[in-house]
């Protein structure tokens, strides 16, 4: 599927902003599964683009605006090719334990996937929801669908719910949040089963086309800015990726703009700036398919 | 082989006096004979004089344990350490070593990773380490470089070997210390250094200065700036006095400004790009954008220059992974995978408590170790299980076995001691310091650091902990005599053409030093002209004669009316709320206080001698305050005295040694735009308040008082010789351009000061401060006097330079109006001066 994607950021500073220096994460990864044609980002107010690959393959620009100024507008737009691909879960036949024994020679290229992180705190409700959820003795590939499954049905998907500090401790105790937090919570889980999970931002399409019958197919949750969801390394070498928030696997019309141990390693954006602390954001994305 | 000791058995401490041999043994022999000659008192006085000159030269150090952070200065000891050269050589080529394994391991991690691709390493160990840093990874940097600067503790194992018990390969702290130590040496007991051939250390900031300019990727002549933390940090002292030594600029994050993948110094004539930083930053705090988001101190966007290469980061980014005390274990191996082994130098036998094997040899022994965190470097993270009782260390165990990757443990040394310049020549645990420059040409410089502990038997010899500090001979042998290095030039060279223009944070300080001290000077010779003249007139004069004038100065000087209230009972004399007290923040105390925060913040910019003087008066107001009685009047102006005369000090001191640049230009126009404002308004509060309906001998005494504040009494009596008048006193106090307080030739110095910091600035154009100034001193000069004290409607001065201002109601002279309008226009003045040269937001340039 081709997608044209514009994804439009702009904040405003009642009192000026100055000496503001931002990284943006916001072109699509080049993969496998999807191919970007074309991404062009725009500054306002106008100023050099640069860009560099982070430390997990991410392609990062980064913009820095040492003058005054009242509003800043970030515009990004990418056209983008996805591709069908094979269910990597379907033929795996094993154990959970018998996957982590298969991590073994990979043990180091898969530590930090391993580990906890900044937001993937592997705190005791998550270690008892491993162990009932992910047992050592049950299948790997259906155990995962399951676990997405549960996540769907048990924690509901609410905007505003939480904020991008959210732990996974209080997604828990308040058991509704957004699409990041069932990310966090689903990571944590599969690392404290032994099993290497990573963070992926992106773009899903919700606005589904009209079906056979006329009618639209059943629209999917994503945010209004942009979508997270997680990959789990099989014993095969492959990253599958879930979205607990949508209880699927991920698919042709999810976009993967990064990937990274948890939202801290791929926010869309990242600054500072000095000047007054009030400022007004609102960010606006859309994603159109092309045929 | 002098790194091994006689002693073969294990003991409980070594003297080292006793352990030297050949030379070294010699020189002590000489030290301790020369110094158990002096009788008791001349030693204690030797010792003192050392104090005093630690005290003088601002060796400090923020003690962890201080709440208030306060400058602690570190004891000294006059009995140097003493290293002959054989075990110089011994050591330094020990911790060349060392540092380039180091440098290889870094290059390693921060590519291609072998060693933990090989299990040289444990890829745990790096991948947990917050000092592992990803975004630095794939980064090239000049030279490989990664350690530009290192340094290694020392102590004996023992059997009395000398072994590395700690590697400092990231922040590298205490060559100062090292410096200073031998500074105070020579000044207090220069007899004692004669008794030796000791290598010089005075070159040490050359050097270094030269080593970091050969990582500026082929720039000819880079630009250099030292990266500090700030003030508040306990090693500012070393910072400021290593970068004033090296004479390049101390900035602080805010100082720096990134712009399309280069690194900018914001100055007083615009933005210059930099080339090489030598941070003392950790690398968590250095890019709060590409590190820890909540960092004030560091400089958004410098990864993004590392990345591009347009900027070399001394140590790079990434070598905090060093302070992993688990890595130092493992360099043995490191160095043989690297093929740079064995290492001549053996560090501590450090055992990791991860591996189960070693913790089960703690555990089973515990008081026989010292337990330290696996990579923090703070003092508080060392445990000693057999100093601690039962719940507290059985807590210890209870985390070490749970967190075993948290701990290091290692087995307590003995402890090394050396003699103290005292009557018994009482020992003292010692530690060393060596200093090492790594990079392609490894080398050490001679010069090392000694701490020592200041009670018997402690081990505690950190500077944050109270330890001291003494010299360290390097002794010349044959060999390490002074070998200029090959590519010194010795001819004349010329000056720096691209130094850099004074940064625009140190141009403020400045400029706010000037101003405080003006302030508290002013202040204080009010105060004690007007005790003098209440002494003087006392038989004549009503106690309450002075109340009125003591409440218009302290409104002059900006306090508030509750500060000089006269109590019911009497006349309570506000002598020491002006001067001392802490509830008042317009006191001279708090100026002086608020002069020495500025100063600490510039120290590297300001000569040793200004920072001296400035101490010293901060000093005296601190005890005073401490134990000053306030009702002893007497007393109160014995202080005012000599703190006027400190401030005299301060000024010689500051004319003599400050190089006329355009540091000296903020400090001057901090000064005069604060003595024109406070000539400018203590006339007004005199003249106008108490001179319209005074008696004529009131008015007399009003004016000679106005005179002497302002001292200017002599300067009147030569000009006029004959009594004051009202209009003759303020035409001299205005408009006399002789006069070194009037305000015309305040105002006229600040032109100046402009027009020379302004010269080569890039916003000469709009020089608008400039131009005020200018009409200002015009306005000033030309002022018709004689209508400012007629009763009437009169135009005050020509059209072009009058302060309009309509004269005030009926039966008020002009004259008040006239000098609020002044002084609204030097406040408006000293705004536009901040505006335009401090705070800028000057990148038009760039646009």
């Amino acid at each position: 599927m081709r997608f044209h994607i514009e994804h439009t950021t702009e904040y405003d500073y009642p009192d000026p902003a100055s000496e503001s220096f931002s990284e943006l994460r916001l072109r699509p990864r080049d993969s496998l599964r999807q191919k970007v044609s074309r991404h062009q980002t725009l500054i306002e107010p106008g100023v050099l683009v640069e860009s560099h690959i982070d430390y997990f393959g991410n392609y990062v620009e980064t913009i820095s605006i040492p003058y005054r100024h009242q509003r800043l507008v970030i515009s990004s737009a990418c056209e983008v090719e996805t591709k069908p691909f094979n269910d990597a879960l379907a033929a795996l036949d094993l154990t959970i334990a018998e996957a982590r024994q298969m991590y073994q020679e990979r043990r180091r290229e898969l530590h930090d996937f391993l580990r906890p992180s900044q937001y993937v705190r592997l705190v005791d409700p998550v270690r008892e929801m491993a162990s009932e959820l992910l047992p050592e003795a049950a299948p790997f590939a259906e155990s995962l669908l399951r676990l997405n499954d549960h996540l769907h049905r048990t924690l509901r998907y609410r905007p505003g719910a939480t904020d991008a500090g959210t732990t996974v401790e209080q997604f828990l105790q308040r058991r509704e949040g957004v699409c990041q937090d069932f990310a966090h919570l689903m990571i944590a889980i599969c690392r404290a089963a032994g099993l290497p999970a990573r963070y992926v931002s992106g773009y899903i399409e919700t606005d589904a086309p009209l079906g056979d019958d006329g009618r639209p197919s059943k629209a999917l949750i994503g945010a209004v800015a942009t979508h997270a969801w997680i990959e789990v390394f099989t014993p095969t070498g492959y990253w599958v990726g879930l979205d607990p928030t949508n209880n699927m696997l991920d698919g042709e019309r999810h976009v993967q703009i990064g990937i990274g141990r948890d939202y801290a390693d791929v926010p869309p954006l990242k600054g500072v700036f000095k000047g007054g602390l009030a400022q007004s954001l609102s960010v606006q994305v859309r994603m159109t398919r092309e045929e | 082989m002098p790194a091994e000791c006689p002693y073969s058995a294990a003991v409980e401490s070594f003297d080292e006096t006793l352990l030297a041999q050949g030379m070294g043994a010699e020189i002590y022999g000489r030290l301790r004979d020369h110094l158990s000659q002096n009788e008791p008192p001349e030693l204690e006085r030797l010792s003192d004089r050392g104090q005093r000159l630690m005290r003088d030269l601002g060796v400090t150090f923020a003690l962890y344990n201080e709440d208030d952070a306060a400058d602690w200065i570190l004891p000294y000891d006059l009995f140097p350490r003493v290293i002959d050269p054989e075990t110089w050589k011994f050591l330094s080529s020990g911790v060349i070593q060392r540092v380039g394994v180091w440098n290889e391991f870094f290059r390693d991690i921060y590519d291609s990773q072998e060693a933990l691709k090989n299990g040289v390493v444990p890829f745990e160990l790096v991948y947990d380490d917050p000092g592992y840093q990803r975004n630095a990874v794939g980064l090239s940097v000049p030279d490989d470089t990664f350690v530009h600067v290192a340094a290694f503790d020392l102590a004996r194992d023992a059997r009395g070997r000398w072994v590395v018990i700690e590697d400092y390969v990231g922040n590298v702290t205490g060559v100062t210390y090292g410096l200073q130590a031998r500074a105070v040496l020579t000044q207090a007991a220069p007899e004692l250094l004669e008794t030796a051939p000791v290598c010089p250390v005075q070159g040490y900031p050359t050097e270094l200065l030269e080593h970091l300019r050969g990582f500026a990727r082929g720039i000819q002549e880079p630009r250099i700036v030292l990266l500090s933390p700030g003030s508040y940090n306990s090693a500012h002292y070393e910072h400021s006095w290593l970068a004033r030594q090296m004479g390049i600029p101390l900035v602080r994050g805010g100082d720096l400004i990134v712009l399309n993948s280069r690194c900018y110094l914001k100055t007083i004539g615009g933005i210059e790009p930099i080339d090489v930083i030598y941070r003392r930053l950790d690398d968590a705090f250095i890019d709060p954008v590409a590190f820890r988001s909540d960092s004030t101190l560091g400089v958004p966007g410098l990864m993004t220059c590392v990345r591009k290469g347009t900027v070399t980061i001394a140590n790079a980014i990434g070598t905090g992974l060093g302070d992993n005390r688990a890595i130092g274990a493992l360099l043995p191996r490191l160095a043989k995978f690297y093929n740079r082994g064995p290492l001549s130098l053996p560090g501590v036998e450090r055992r990791l408590c991860f591996d189960p094997d070693q913790r089960a040899m703690i555990e089973s022994d515990p008081e026989s170790w010292v337990i330290q965190h696996v990579s923090e470097r703070s003092n508080r993270l060392v445990w000693h299980p057999g100093r601690m009782e039962g719940e507290e260390r059985s807590r210890l165990l209870r985390d070490l076995r749970r967190h075993p990757e948290r701990y290091v443990a290692e087995p307590i040394l003995p402890l090394t001691q050396l003699p103290t310049a005292s009557a018994n020549l009482d020992r003292r645990h010692a530690g060393l310091r060596l200093f090492v420059f790594g990079g392609k040409n490894p080398r050490v410089f001679p010069l090392a650091l000694t701490r020592h502990a200041t009670e018997p038997n402690s081990r505690t010899i950190s500077s944050g902990l109270g330890g001291g500090i003494r010299d360290t001979w390097i002794l010349r042998g044959d060999e390490t005599s002074p070998s200029p290095s090959p590519s010194r030039p010795v001819f004349l060279t010329a000056p720096f053409q691209r130094r850099l223009r004074l940064g625009s944070r140190i141009a403020d300080s400045l400029y706010w030093m000037g101003r405080y001290k003006a302030r508290a000077e002013q202040a204080t010779r009010m105060l004690l002209v007007l005790r003098r003249l209440q002494i003087e007139t006392a038989g004549r004069e009503t106690a309450d004669r002075w109340a009125p004038i003591w409440a218009a100065l302290a409104r002059a000087t900006g306090h508030s009316s509750e500060h000089v209230a006269l109590e019911s009972e009497g006349l309570d004399d506000p002598s020491y709320r002006l001067l001392l007290a802490t509830d008042n923040s317009a006191s001279v105390a708090r100026c002086i206080a608020s002069l020495h925060d500025n100063s600490r913040g510039v120290r590297e910019t300001i000569p040793p001698e200004v920072w001296s003087a400035v101490h010293r008066l901060h000093q005296q107001c601190e005890q005073a305050q401490e134990a000053m009685d306030p009702s002893d009047l007497a007393r109160l102006s014995d202080l005012m005295q000599s703190l006027l005369d400190a401030v005299d000090q301060l000024d010689g001191a500051a004319g003599k040694n400050m190089l006329h640049d355009d540091a000296w230009h903020f400090w001057r126009l901090g000064q005069n735009v604060e003595r024109a404002l406070s000539t400018t308004r203590i006339t007004r509060e005199v003249l106008v308040k108490h001179g319209r309906a005074a008696t004529e001998h009131a008015a007399d005494l009003d004016l000679d008082a106005l005179l002497r504040i302002l001292s200017c009494q002599y300067a009147y009596r030569s000009l006029y010789q004959a009594r004051p008048t009202a209009p003759n006193v303020v035409a001299l106090i205005l408009q006399d351009p002789a006069l070194p307080r009037s305000v015309l030739a305040c105002l006229e110095d600040i032109r100046a000061s402009l027009a020379t910091v302004s010269g080569s600035s890039r916003h000469a154009a709009s020089a608008s401060p400039q131009r005020s100034v200018a009409k200002l001193a015009n306005a000033v000069e030309f002022a018709d006097l004689g209508a400012l004290f007629t009763a009437a409607e009169v135009p005050v001065g020509s059209a072009a330079n009058k302060i309009a201002k309509p004269p005030g109601p009926s039966g008020l002279l002009p004259l008040g109006p006239w000098l609020d309008e002044l002084g609204d226009r030097l406040s408006e003045l000293s705004v536009e001066i901040s505006d335009h040269h401090l705070h800028h937001q000057a990148f038009n340039i760039l646009r």
